[in-house]
Formats: C-alpha cells, sequence, structure tokens
C-alpha cells in the first residue's frame, strides 16, 4: 500500500463499524433515493389519492395513425409545456408478439441541449435491442386497424388478437377472444419525462418536490451530473384476473411476486432492477442484485401471458393485487396491477398473449433468443474454491476426487491464480506450470474454470491495459476523453467497453493460444464483477454519468454492461482453436442481462452458509429459467461462512439438481471438498453427486428442449398444471424438464420428513424406493438426512446412465438404463437426446433424437426416431451404435406380470429374447420388473414386446 | 454391429476361464469362479443368487454382491460397502499386482497407475487401445522401491541414534536433576545458618547502637528524608518507564496493523479485514498516552532518566556532605554496620543463588516431561532448523519451535506458530480419511505420513483472521526435510517435513501403508 492510498483506507473503515453478515442497505438506494423512482412513485400516489378524476396528459392524434406492413406508426402529444410530440410505433409480429414503442421527437432530432458541455448523445437510447434480441422479426402484413369514436383495433397475431388503443388518454387493451389481458396505462400512470432546460429559481423560490431530483443527484458522497436532466420513462400494465405475477429476476424472493407498496407480508419497496454487486446480500427482500430480465409473467387459471421491459437504465417495478370492481357484474377475481419505471431510454415493451406458458417461453425465446446447449461437462459437477492456491494444491483436489470416488468435471480457479490480478496471466511462482496442469486434468478428461473480470489493472508495464488504453477500448470518464479509472481487485482499474466492436474484437484475440499463455483448449472462463463491481464508485459500481462507445451514458447501458462482456468473452473462446474446430464455450457470468442466456451460465453471486440462503437458492433458479435464463446455480455450501455437514450435505442433494451445478467457497472458510466431510456425510453427498451423473441423460435431453423450444429446465407448478390454482405459488418443488421426475430437496435444518404437493391424481412413485401415491394433494414423506425426496410421475420413461465414472466424458459409451413409470392409464413415453456434448456436430444433424413409447395396451416398449434427417446422424450413429440399454425397469405393473419370463426383442430385421425379472412390492411400494440387457442400440429403431 | 461385437467379445472372456481365471479375477480368487462343469454360479455373498454361468462376466451385474462381474464395470454403481470383490485384477507381469476399481474399467482411460498392463480397457471404448507397459513401470517402480527401501533402512538406523542420543540426553538430564536437588538441600542449609548469623550481628549491632551518640537521631532523619527522596525519584523513574513501554507498545500494535493493511490490503471495502482495521482508531482516539512527556530533550529517554537520577543523588549526597550531615566517602566511621552489611549481603547471595537453583531445577524438570514424543525421540532435535522455498517464501521450520514464513521479496519474516504438541492420527491410513480407493503407483513417489505430526499454535494474528498456525506433518527421512508447504485455509498451514524420528517401529507405518489399504479393498 503506498501511502497515498492511506487515507481512502481510514475513510473507508470508519463508514464501516456494521455487524458482519448483514446486507449494508445505506450503500443502496431505496425507491426515494433514486429521484426519478421517487418522482414516479409520486405521481403514482396522487393518481390514487385523486381518484377517478385522475388523467394521464397524452393522447394520440388519430390522424397521424399508419398501419403498414404489420407496423402501426403516430403521434402522441403530451400536452403540457406547450405540447411534447413522442412518436409511437407498434409492431405486430408474426409470432403473435406486440411491441409498443414510444419515443421522443425533440431529442431524436437533436434539438435540446446538454449540461456541462456533455458529450453525451442527445437521443434516447435505442440499442438495447441490438443486445437482447435476436434474428429477423417479421411483422404480420395482413394486420388490420379500424378507428372508430377515438378507439383504433389492430386485428393481428396468429390467434385472433387484438391490441384496442385509446386516443385520449392514451391506452392500449389487448384482447384475445374478446377478453382483456393486458392493459397499457389502465391507471394512468404513463409518464415520458421530455428534456427541459435548467431554469434557475429566483431568490427565495423553492423547486418542487419533484424538481428537487431533476438535476444532479448526490448518493453516498458521489454526484451525478445528469447532463440531460429528468428522462425516466414509466406506465402502469395492468393483468386483470391474474392473481400471480413470476419473473424480473434477479431477486431473493420468493417465485410469485409480493406485493411491494406495503401491507401485511409485503414489501414497502419496489423491485429494483440495477446490476450491483451486493456484498451480504439477504433473503427475502426486492433489492436489486447482480442481474436483470426485465420479463414477467402473469398466470391465472388456464392462461399465461408475459410482458417484457426492454430498456437496460436503472428500473424499478411496483406490485400491487386488487379485488376487481365489487360493482362489475363478473365475479370477484384478484387482478395485478404493475408499474414500469425506468430511468432513460425508450419506452419498449413487448407483448406476449400466449395462451399458456409453453407459448410465453417460445414467443420470448423467439424474441431474445434460446438458451445455448452447453457442453456436456459443464452440467456436471463442477469443484470451485476461493483459491486453490497452487498447481499441486489443483493436482491434490483433483487426485483426492478420485481416492474418495466422487465424479467431477471441472476445477476453477479464482482471482489469487494470476500474477497480481493481471487477467490473462499465472502467478509464476503457484501456477508456474499451467499447461501441465491442465494436461494432467484432461488425463480424466476433466477441465479447468479460471477467472478473467473486466476490470484491468492500472499498470503501464500490464500489456492488456497498455493496449486497451492505447486503442481507447475502456469505458472513458464523464467528460468523455479520458479512461475511467476505479477500485477493484486489482487495486486502481480500467474496465474494458464491450459496448464498442473494436474492443470486442481486440478482446476475442487475447482467448488465442499464443495470447493467453499458458492456456489449453481445455481451459474455460469465468467472467465476475461484470455489472461492473467498482469497490469506490456510487453503489459499488460504476457513475451513471461515464461514457460508452457511441457516447451513450452509462446510465443507458448500465444493465446490458455484463452481457456485452460475457458475450465478447464466449465469441473469444469460440473462435480459438479456428474455424471449423470450434467447441461449445463454457462462460459463467455473474452479471446478466434478457440474452445472455445465449452464451453463458449464470450463479446467484455471493450467497451465504446458512439455511435461509439454501432455501432461498431454488425460487431464484426457477424465476431465471422461467425468464428464459435456465443455466442458473447457486453456490453449494454457501460462499460465505462455514456450513454445519448438515447443511453441506443438504446443499449437496440440492445443488444436483441446479442446472448449474458448483461448489464454492470464500477464502476465509475453511476447506469443504466433499471429501472432507467425514462419514456418513462423504457418502451421502458422493450418493448426491453419483444421482447427478447418472441422470444426466435426462437432464442434457432438458437442455436440449431448453435450446429448442426455451422450456425451463426446473419447471416451477404453474408451468406444468397451468389449471391446479393450489401449486400456482409452490417455489420449494418442481420438476426436471420433461422427465416427469418431481424433487423437492431439503432445505431446512434437522428435517427427518416433509410433505411434497401432488398436483394431479395420476400415480407418482419415490424414486427410489418405488413406493406409490394416487392421490392428489399434501402427502408426508420421509427425508431423513440421506434421503432425497424424488418421484416419478406416472406416464414417463427417464434414460439414465448408471455407472458412476470419474467424470462425464468417461461416461459417453456407457449403456443406458431406462425406467418406465407406468401411468394410472397403463402408458408411460419419454425422449432423449444425445449428442457428442461438445462440437457444434449436431447443427448438421450428428445427434440422437429418440421417443420411447410404452403401452399396456399392445404391452409394447418401442424406440423410434425424432431425428428429421436420419441421413445427416449417420456417421455419429455409427460412432455410437455399440452403445446399448443394458436394462430396462417398469415400476408400476399388475401382478400378472409376475408370470413373465422373458421378452421379445426386435431391432431392425432380427428378433431375440431377453430375461424379466418380476418383483412384488410389498408395503405400499409398486410392483417391478427388470428387462436383463435387451442388448439394443441407441441408435436404433426397436421394441421390446412383454406379452 | 454392436451386438455382434461385445458378444464376441464377452464369450472370448468366457472362454478364458477355462484355462484361468476369470477377467478381472486375481489367482488367489480364481477357486471361487472355477465352473467345474457346474453350469451355475453362485453369488459369492449371496448364495440365494444363483445365475447360469455364462453370465458371469457379461457386462450385467446379476449379482446384489457384484462377484459376478470382476472383469467390467457393470456392477460399479452398487455400493462400496455391498462389494464381495475387490475391484478388476491386473495381472501387472514384471510388475506387482493390482485391484482397479470396477468404475475404471472400460472407461477408455489407460489406468496405467494400477493396471500397467493395460488389461483394463479390454473393450476398446472409444477406440483406446492400451499396450501393456508393465515392463518399464515395473522397472521404475522396483527402482524406486530399492531407493526408498535404502532409505528407509537409513531413516531407521537414523532412528536408533536419535534414540541413542535422546536416552544419552535423558540420562543427563535425570542426573542433573538430582545433583542439583542436592545442591538446593545444601544451599537451604546454608541460608538457614546465614539468617542465624544474621540476627546474631544484628543484636551485636544494636547493643552499639546504644551507645552511639545523639546526633545520629538527626543524621537518621536526614538519611531517611534522602532514602524518601530517592524512592520518589525511583518511582517516577518506574513510572515514566512503564508509560514508554505502554506507548511503545501501543506503536507497536499500530505499526502491525498498518504493515498488515500494506502487505494484506484487499482493496474491497467489504472485506472483513478493513473492518477489523478500525481497531486501529480505537488505538489512536485513546487519550491516556500522555505524549508531552515524550517531547522533553533527550536525556529523558533511556539511560538518560538513569543517568539523570543518579546524577541528582550525587548532587544531594554531596550537599549533604558539605552540610557536615553525611560522612564522606571515605571516612571509614562505621565498623559495626559494615558487618551487619556483610551478613545481610551473604544472606542475600545465599538465597538467591537457592532460588536460582530452584528455578533451574524447575526448568530441568519441565524439560523432562516436555512433550517430545515416545522415548523422547525428538529431545535430539529441538533446535535443529531446515528450510526450502515455496512460492513467494523461504519457509523455515525448526523442530519443536518456531516456523516462520519468510519473504524473498523483501525479506520480512513471519512467525506461523509455536510447537505447542504432538497429534498422533492413528487414522490417518484409514479410507475415510485417505480415500477408499489408491490414486497408483504415481504416489508412491513420495513416503507416507506418518501420521504424527507437531502443531505449532499462536503465530502472527493474520491481516483477515486467525493467528497463523501450522500443523507439521511428519514422514519418514533419513535426512530432515521440509516437503511441502500449503496454506489450506487462509493462514491454516500444513508443513509435510521428513525425519528420522518417525521411521520404523510403531511410528514409522509409511512403508506398508499402500498395502494394507489394497489388502482393505
Amino acid at each position: 500500500m503506498s501511502a497515498r492510498l492511506t487515507p481512502i483506507l481510514i475513510l473507508s473503515f470508519l463508514s464501516l463499524l456494521q455487524p458482519a453478515q448483514m446486507v449494508k442497505h445505506e450503500n443502496f438506494k431505496t425507491c426515494s433515493q433514486s429521484g426519478f423512482c421517487k418522482r414516479n412513485r409520486a405521481l403514482a400516489d396522487r393518481a390514487q389519492s385523486a381518484g377517478a378524476s385522475w388523467t394521464a396528459p397524452y393522447e394520440l392524434d388519430g390522424k397521424t395513425l399508419q398501419l403498414k406492413d404489420g407496423v402501426l406508426t403516430g403521434k402522441i402529444w403530451k400536452t403540457e409545456a406547450g405540447g411534447i410530440e413522442l412518436p409511437l410505433e407498434v409492431s405486430l409480429f408474426e409470432n403473435g408478439v406486440a411491441r409498443v414503442t414510444i419515443d421522443e421527437a425533440q431529442r431524436r432530432t437533436g434539438e435540446i441541449t446538454l449540461r456541462h458541455d456533455s458529450k453525451a448523445r442527445k437521443e434516447r437510447y435505442d440499442g438495447a435491442e441490438k443486445w437482447a434480441l435476436v434474428g429477423d422479426h417479421k411483422c404480420q402484413k395482413t394486420a388490420t386497424m379500424e378507428t372508430k369514436e377515438g378507439v383504433t383495433t389492430v386485428a393481428y397475431g396468429p390467434d385472433n388478437y387484438e391490441a384496442r388503443i385509446t386516443h385520449k388518454p392514451f391506452s392500449v387493451q389487448f384482447l384475445k377472444g374478446g377478453e382483456v389481458y393486458i392493459v397499457f396505462n389502465d391507471r394512468n400512470l404513463i409518464n415520458v419525462e421530455h428534456w427541459r432546460p435548467k431554469i434557475e429559481k429566483a431568490e427565495g423560490e423553492e423547486p418542487t418536490e419533484d424538481e428537487e431530483t431533476y438535476w444532479e443527484e448526490t448518493f453516498g458522497g458521489n454526484t451525478d451530473s445528469k447532463p440531460r436532466g429528468p428522462e425516466s420513462v414509466a406506465l402502469d400494465i395492468t393483468f386483470p384476473g391474474y392473481d400471480h405475477v413470476y419473473g424480473i429476476p434477479e431477486h431473493a424472493t420468493s417465485l410469485s411476486l409480493k406485493e411491494t407498496r406495503g401491507g401485511e407480508g409485503n414489501y414497502n419497496e419496489p423491485y429494483r432492477l440495477y446490476n450491483s454487486d451486493v456484498f451480504e446480500y439477504e433473503t427475502d427482500s426486492p433489492m436489486t442484485l447482480y442481474g436483470s430480465i426485465p420479463f414477467m409473467q402473469a398466470q391465472k387459471k388456464g392462461s399465461t401471458v408475459g410482458v417484457f421491459w426492454l430498456s437496460a437504465a436503472e428500473t424499478w417495478v411496483d406490485v400491487i393485487k386488487t379485488k376487481q370492481n365489487p360493482h362489475a357484474l363478473t365475479t370477484e377475481k384478484a387482478s395485478t396491477q404493475t408499474h414500469w419505471i425506468s430511468e432513460s431510454g425508450l419506452l419498449d415493451v413487448f407483448v406476449l398473449l400466449g395462451p399458456d406458458a409453453a407459448w410465453v417461453y417460445r414467443q420470448y425465446g423467439e424474441l431474445t433468443g434460446f438458451t445455448t446447449l452447453p457442453a456436456m461437462f459443464s452440467i456436471a459437477y463442477h469443484q470451485c474454491r476461493w483459491n486453490y492456491v497452487s498447481q499441486d494444491d489443483v493436482k491434490d483436489v483433483d487426485r483426492k476426487f478420485d481416492k474418495f470416488d466422487i465424479p467431477y468435471d471441472v476445477i476453477w480457479l479464482d482471482i489469487e491464480h494470476t500474477d497480481g490480478k493481471r487477467y490473462f496471466t499465472w502467478d509464476p511462482l503457484t501456477f508456474s506450470k499451467p499447461e501441465s496442469m491442465q494436461k494432467t486434468l484432461a488425463r480424466r478428461d476433466r477441465k479447468l474454470v479460471a477467472i478473467v473480470d473486466p476490470h484491468i489493472k492500472n499498470d503501464e508495464n500490464y500489456a492488456v491495459d497498455k493496449e486497451m488504453v492505447a486503442k481507447g477500448f475502456g469505458v472513458k470518464d464523464k467528460g468523455g476523453e479520458k479512461v475511467y479509472e476505479g477500485w477493484c481487485w486489482p487495486g486502481s482499474s480500467h474496465w474494458v467497453d464491450c459496448f464498442n466492436p473494436a474492443a470486442v474484437d481486440w478482446w476475442k484475440s487475447l482467448f488465442k493460444f499464443d495470447k493467453f499463455i499458458g492456456s489449453t483448449p481445455n481451459l474455460w472462463i469465468w467472467n465476475d464483477m461484470n455489472e461492473p463491481s467498482v469497490f469506490n464508485g456510487p453503489e459499488t459500481t460504476m457513475p451513471k454519468d461515464n461514457i460508452h462507445h457511441g457516447n451513450w451514458e452509462h446510465r443507458d447501458v448500465h444493465n446490458i454492461n455484463g452481457m456485452s462482456f460475457h458475450n465478447a468473452t464466449y465469441e473469444g473462446l469460440k473462435i480459438r482453436l479456428g474455424s471449423g474446430k470450434e467447441r461449445r464455450p463454457f462462460v459463467l457470468t455473474r452479471s446478466f442481462f434478457a440474452g445472455s442466456q445465449r452464451s453463458a451460465a449464470m450463479w446467484t453471486g455471493d450467497n451465504q452458509a446458512d439455511w435461509p440462503h439454501l432455501q432461498q437458492a431454488f425460487p431464484m433458479l426457477l424465476a431465471n429459467g422461467i425468464a428464459g435464463f435456465p443455466f442458473a446455480g447457486a453456490d453449494v455450501g454457501g460462499f460465505f461462512g462455514n456450513p454445519s455437514k448438515e447443511l453441506l450435505t443438504r446443499w449437496y442433494q440440492a445443488g444436483a439438481f441446479y442446472p448449474f451445478f458448483r461448489g464454492h467457497a470464500h477464502i476465509d472458510a475453511k476447506r469443504r471438498e466433499p471429501y472432507l466431510a467425514g462419514e456418513p456425510y462423504v457418502s451421502i453427498i458422493r450418493d448426491a453427486i453419483r444421482l447427478r451423473y447418472s441422470l444426466l441423460p435426462a437432464w442434457y435431453t432438458a437442455f436440449h428442449q431448453a435450446s429448442r423450444e426455451g422450456m425451463p429446465i426446473l419447471r416451477p407448478h404453474f408451468v406444468m398444471f397451468p389449471d391446479d390454482e393450489a401449486g400456482f405459488a409452490i417455489d420449494d418443488q418442481f420438476f426436471l424438464g420433461g422427465t416427469g421426475l418431481l424433487a423437492k430437496p431439503i432445505v431446512k435444518e434437522s428435517a427427518t420428513k416433509t410433505t411434497v404437493y401432488f398436483p394431479d391424481d395420476q400415480v407418482y412413485y419415490d424414486y427410489f424406493d418405488h413406493t406409490t401415491y394416487h392421490r392428489k394433494g399434501h402427502h408426508e414423506v420421509s427425508a431423513a438426512l440421506e434421503e432425497i425426496p424424488l418421484f416419478m410421475r406416472g406416464g414417463h420413461i427417464i434414460p439414465r446412465k448408471d455407472r458412476p465414472r470419474r467424470s462425464s466424458g468417461l461416461m459417453k459409451y456407457d449403456p443406458y438404463t431406462l425406467v418406465i413409470a407406468v401411468s394410472s392409464e397403463g402408458t408411460a413415453d419419454g425422449v432423449l437426446y444425445v449428442d457428442d456434448g461438445e462440437t457444434y456436430a449436431h447443427q448438421s444433424g450428428a445427434y440422437i433424437h429418440r421417443a420411447f413409447t410404452f403401452s399396456y395396451g399392445d404391452n409394447t416398449l418401442r424406440s423410434g426416431n425424432l431425428h428429421p434427417e436420419p441421413a445427416k446422424a449417420a456417421a455419429y450413429n455409427k460412432d455410437m451404435r455399440s452403445v446399448r440399454v443394458e436394462r430396462i425397469v417398469i415400476v408400476g405393473i399388475g401382478k400378472e406380470w409376475a408370470a413373465k419370463k422373458v421378452v421379445e426383442v426386435k431391432q431392425g430385421s432380427k428378433t431375440w429374447k431377453a430375461k424379466i425379472v418380476y418383483t412384488e412390492g410389498k408395503d405400499g411400494k409398486a410392483n417391478t420388473a427388470v428387462v436383463r440387457d435387451p442388448k439394443v442400440s441407441i441408435t436404433k429403431d426397436w421394441s421390446v414386446n412383454f406379452t | 454391429m454392436r451386438r455382434g461385437s461385445i458378444l464376441l467379445l464377452l464369450s472370448s472372456a468366457s472362454i478364458a476361464t477355462a484355462s484361468s481365471s476369470p477377467r478381472g479375477v486375481s489367482p488367489e480368487d480364481a477357486n471361487l469362479y472355477t465352473s467345474c462343469g457346474e453350469k451355475t454360479f453362485t453369488c459369492l455373498t449371496n448364495p440365494h443368487v444363483t445365475i447360469p454361468y455364462e453370465n458371469v462376466n457379461d457386462d450385467y451385474c446379476d449379482c446384489p454382491d457384484g462377484s459376478d462381474e470382476p472383469g467390467t464395470s457393470s456392477c460399479s454403481h452398487l455400493p462400496h460397502k455391498s462389494l464381495a470383490i475387490r475391484g478388476f485384477y491386473c495381472k501387472n507381469e514384471k510388475h506387482t499386482p493390482a485391484f482397479l476399481p470396477l468404475s475404471r474399467v472400460n472407461d477408455g482411460i489407460c489406468d496405467y497407475e494400477i493396471c500397467c498392463d493395460g488389461s483394463d480397457e479390454w473393450a476398446g471404448v472409444g477406440g483406446v487401445k492400451c499396450e501393456n507397459k508393465c515392463g518399464e513401470i515395473g522397472k521404475a517402480a522396483g527402482k524406486l522401491a530399492a531407493e526408498k527401501g535404502r532409505l528407509r533402512d537409513e531413516g531407521v538406523r537414523k532412528k536408533k541414534e536419535l534414540l541413542g542420543r535422546a536416552k544419552t540426553m535423558r540420562i543427563e538430564l535425570e542426573y542433573n536433576v538430582k545433583t542439583t536437588r542436592v545442591r538446593i538441600e545444601a544451599l537451604e542449609g546454608k541460608v538457614r545458618r546465614l539468617e542465624v548469623q544474621l540476627r546474631e550481628t544484628e543484636e551485636e549491632e544494636k547493643l552499639k547502637m546504644a551507645k552511639q551518640p545523639k546526633e545520629g537521631s538527626k543524621l537518621g532523619i536526614l538519611i531517611s528524608l534522602a532514602r524518601e527522596r530517592m524512592q520518589e525519584l525511583k518511582s517516577s523513574l518506574e513510572r515514566v518507564r512503564d508509560d514508554r513501554d505502554s506507548a511503545r507498545s501501543k506503536l507497536e500494535k499500530a505499526e502491525g496493523i498498518l504493515k498488515a493493511l500494506k502487505e494484506g490490503y484487499n482493496p474491497n471495502f467489504n472485506d472483513e479485514g478493513v473492518k477489523a482495521a478500525r481497531d486501529l482508531n480505537s488505538l489512536l482516539d485513546e487519550d491516556e498516552i500522555d505524549w508531552e512527556g515524550f517531547t522533553e530533550p533527550d536525556d529523558v529517554a533511556e539511560g538518560g532518566i538513569r543517568t539523570w537520577v543518579h546524577d541528582k543523588l550525587a548532587d544531594f549526597r554531596q550537599m549533604l556532605v558539605e552540610n557536615g550531615l553525611l560522612a564522606a566517602k571515605s571516612d571509614d566511621g562505621m565498623p559495626e554496620s559494615r558487618a551487619l552489611a556483610s551478613a545481610r549481603q551473604a544472606l542475600e547471595t545465599g538465597r538467591t543463588e537457592e532460588s536460582d537453583t530452584k528455578s533451574h531445577l524447575e526448568t530441568l524438570l519441565s524439560d523432562l516431561t516436555y512433550p517430545y514424543g515416545q522415548d523422547d525421540v525428538f529431545r535430539p532435535l529441538k533446535g535443529e532448523c531446515i528450510s526450502s522455498q515455496f512460492g513467494e517464501y523461504t519457509y523455515e521450520y525448526c523442530f519443536l519451535g518456531t516456523a516462520y514464513q519468510k519473504s524473498l521479496k523483501d525479506s520480512s519474516s513471519v512467525s506461523l506458530g509455536e510447537y505447542s504438541r504432538i497429534e498422533v492420527d492413528k487414522s490417518i491410513n484409514d479410507a475415510s480419511v485417505r480415500g477408499i480407493f489408491e490414486s497408483g503407483w504415481e504416489e508412491a513417489h513420495d513416503e507416507g505420513l506418518s501420521g504424527t505430526s507437531l502443531i505449532h499454535e499462536n503465530g502472527q494474528q493474520c491481516w483477515n483472521g486467525p493467528r497463523r498456525s501450522v500443523k507439521v506433518d511428519l514422514y519418514c527421512s533419513a535426512v530432515d526435510e521440509l516437503r511441502s508447504v500449503r496454506e489450506e485455509e487462509k493462514c491454516v498451514y500444513r508443513f509435510e517435513v521428513g525425519t528420522a524420528a518417525v521411521c520404523g517401529g510403531e511410528d514409522g507405518r509409511g512403508e506398508n501403508t499402500e498395502e494394507n489399504v489394497k489388502s482393505e479393498l
């Protein structure tokens, strides 16, 4: 530490006299400390007290309306300040999505003056779509428009959708079959704060409450110069008849979102979306966290709809639920009213009308991209710690996993592996031979993940920094000329500006093997601190008046910053082996936005080793999953603190059901690699990890479905049973993909049993002992430490690989076990997707996609091909043809199966016989039968006849 | 076609049983698998399960104890404790036979560390071919084993030496204790005599004093005044010294915090350590330090004070002498008090000698009961130091003393802890600690740990954690050496140190651990 730094330090510890293990609320703004949020909430309060007399000064000029090729354009006049012109655009996409965009004409044309000689752009930020959206969204040319008595009705969509636009005041109802599903500006809270010059108040004249926060704002010793003054956009969106809303991650809260305007059990603050490094975050809170996806879903019996609020700026969302007008003739039903408030940018909202969750997810996926199909190793188990301190340490951990017969695929290196927190380097003393270390790991088909953060050490002798600064690829300070300097792990740092395409190209080049010395194809990357975290910045991040490429203020792009960075990393990793040799990259990110699912996995950041954080993880992961970003996990064991052995064990059992499954620990925490726990814990943890490995075929199939259709991997009850209102708020149990597996891992201390909810009258079997449950409702089940409540819903066929190997790569050619959970109706089906798990060959058809069907009627199990172009899979099938089904387990059969001794197997033109062994179920357990080695190939059509 | 090819392979495996044991079965277990013309195989520990003989090693797990599939991975999913077989037996001709965990059979990896003959990948999964490497591996392993054997023998010899030295040292110590005790007895007698002598002298003096002229009392008053003044000066000196010491220790603490800040500062303002550093603040806030006292001229500083007091006393005495209140130094006026002084002096000396000798005995006795390990084997090592370089530090370890971390960058030195005790962990070679599988011969390069560890605690306070501590795990070595240093958790270190003190005998189990564990499998 140089003497220069001492004052900073002393200042900082003076202000930090806090008890440990508690989030510092004073470091983060409440709504009332964030000027634009305060102003818009105050507007909502005024509207509330004005009641029916309240109206919004926004009028659509009917004469300006034009519908052309599925795009409606017109002008909204804000009838204040002499009239402010707000261009309106409503785009009607072929897939049924409607997009409503409102801009500000005087800013578009640049007829405004910025204060402080700011170099910032004058337009409202319109670049978010370049980052969040994918593909070519064709508009529906057949959409029609009709205007009557100040209401314009646009008919569009594949399913008789209607947008009913009232001109004065401007509002929009979205209907289907005459029923209203979503209303914009139902409560007249719309607000587009237009640009205005600052007028100095005369002596003695007090500014209005709103005006107090129009200009400079100071928080925590940092002043935001706000060169454009007030510019927020806000809109209220009502979901009539919907009593549950979900989504808008990332918050440590329940899946079904709570109300935010007070009342018992409700929050007093809106949900905030402003990507931040929240140290020791608390559970059950609407506070902002590391990432944000402004996508919300509303659910009522039999209907799912969604809205996507495309803004990269700081955003707050208020949620309240009301009973419908009791004087209305309809039956009394709850409605959800939301209020969306963003600091800057366009008002830009997408409406997804369903009718069901699958539709909404598909539509959302078509907008922002589906989750990328990950490499197989990345959905296996990861072992991390801050830090494995040397290459010998890494090798030792690697060896210990084998000695304790616990599988793992990836070991991680946190910041200490670098030479003085200079990313792309290795500590010359402790990691002197990184290549040899990676080679050792590769011998068991294991990988290494190393951290690369966006803060670049301010050091002219560090080539990365020198080059970045020289080329102007760093984020600039508010003057727009000088590279911004702040503090992070390396001390004084600069930040790479991945909004700059040239900076992205340069960043990508850093991953080339001849640039990143010591890296091998076995190395993948962890992008942390990309909110960005700036230790001495306002709210631990960058000043909002910093300038990015294109002269956009940081305020405009903040929530996309993390994604711009991990996207660039992903691209760099993808191309480093050269064209045609690409491997699917693995990148873990802490900060994210809508679209992050295309290139990264996320984790829920720095949680704590306590039971509340274990409980909080599933609701968070479920929320991420339904917001299109299912490749998500929480640190197993809890990052801060030391978990008890029981907590660690339960966390592994839960983690085995996280799409991203990684054990991690803080540098001050004791070592907690699974083999250190002692018996019986090591054995229980081993079983949990092995369970994950044996179910990898099912997990991979679920990821494949997510990558094609957007269906979440952990599926909440409301997705699977949209008519079962009793399941709408459940977030501690869930289904795994389409497998019919229902899991409720234990997240409470000292549990010996738990209550599981079965959402229908279908039969459910205990996964392990086949105990049978026939009745919809709550059932008490045993849950001793070594037990994970896991059930198979009747009617599904689950693919497994039962041989525990050292890593997932070594299971490639292992045989399958198929488990048939027979439904009450005597049927079952299932899907299996297989490919090489690492390359892009599947995009050229090199994959296996099978449908398994079983029916009591004809007593036959069949494997059918789902591959639309089987010829393209020929070479891959040849490689995989020796992979067989070694065992078929049939659960839930009649006693008559006792008589069966052999089954007839048919594959191609050949038939043969295989043995079948029947076991009678006792004490409420299902009868089962096992087909002994039917010797059928996973690549072929075949049938097994049980008659 | 897969079905054809695997059947072919499997049947060839079965045929092999006709001449020798089935694949994956050791010769000593071969008798359990002889068909003797029978057509069925009975699971070894589940005799109620009987399967056709052709189902042995057919890559399908029939027996709940896995005994039907010693040559495939098909029973690898069974819980370890229910397995009746030790794994896949690799013949490893030209080397030592070994058992490979079933889950590693046919996984596409040549597990040469255990199966140098490559027999574990008999199915050629994914096209893998594992040539027999037992020739070279066996040769190298043999060489290594011989070398290790030689070193162990050497170690055992060294240990004998150590034990011999320890014994001699102990005999010497015990003799020392004995003679010290005798001396103390003598000294106690002497002190008693001197006490009597002093008493007698005092009696005599009293008689003499009675005959002294009156002015003695005036002198007495002055002398007592002088004494009082001296006492005052002395205690003021003491107080100043105490103030200085306390200020110095506070300064040291503050410097320590700043030093730690400098070394361990983590720019994350949320860092626990930064929070801890607020102690510095409270330290500086305290007003009880009289800083004014330190701004006085230099002569008040250490040494200065003593001289100053001495000078003042000398002046005072001079004044007394000049005023005829005190006899000049050269004056030889009080022969009686001289005798008294000499008696008192003799007693003082005697008592000091007695207490010194007693505390010497304490030291000897505590050394006698100090944790030097069985047969005091570590006693001769005490004070011996070894060092090695790891990463950016040189680590110095002094047996039963202090462990240090010395930076190569700025040559600062940090204590990692002082010796406190020996720990013997008998479970170090248990499966629950070591792991249930051997990872193979690669590990055999290093001598195994003995289970005896020396615990060192109370090292320098860590920037952001506990006081540093080191657990020194010992292994048998002919030469003292520091083989590895790991900081497994913040400020919790683990050294591996070689010493002959744990060779052979009960402690030196290193040589047979591998075998032990394998047979446990």
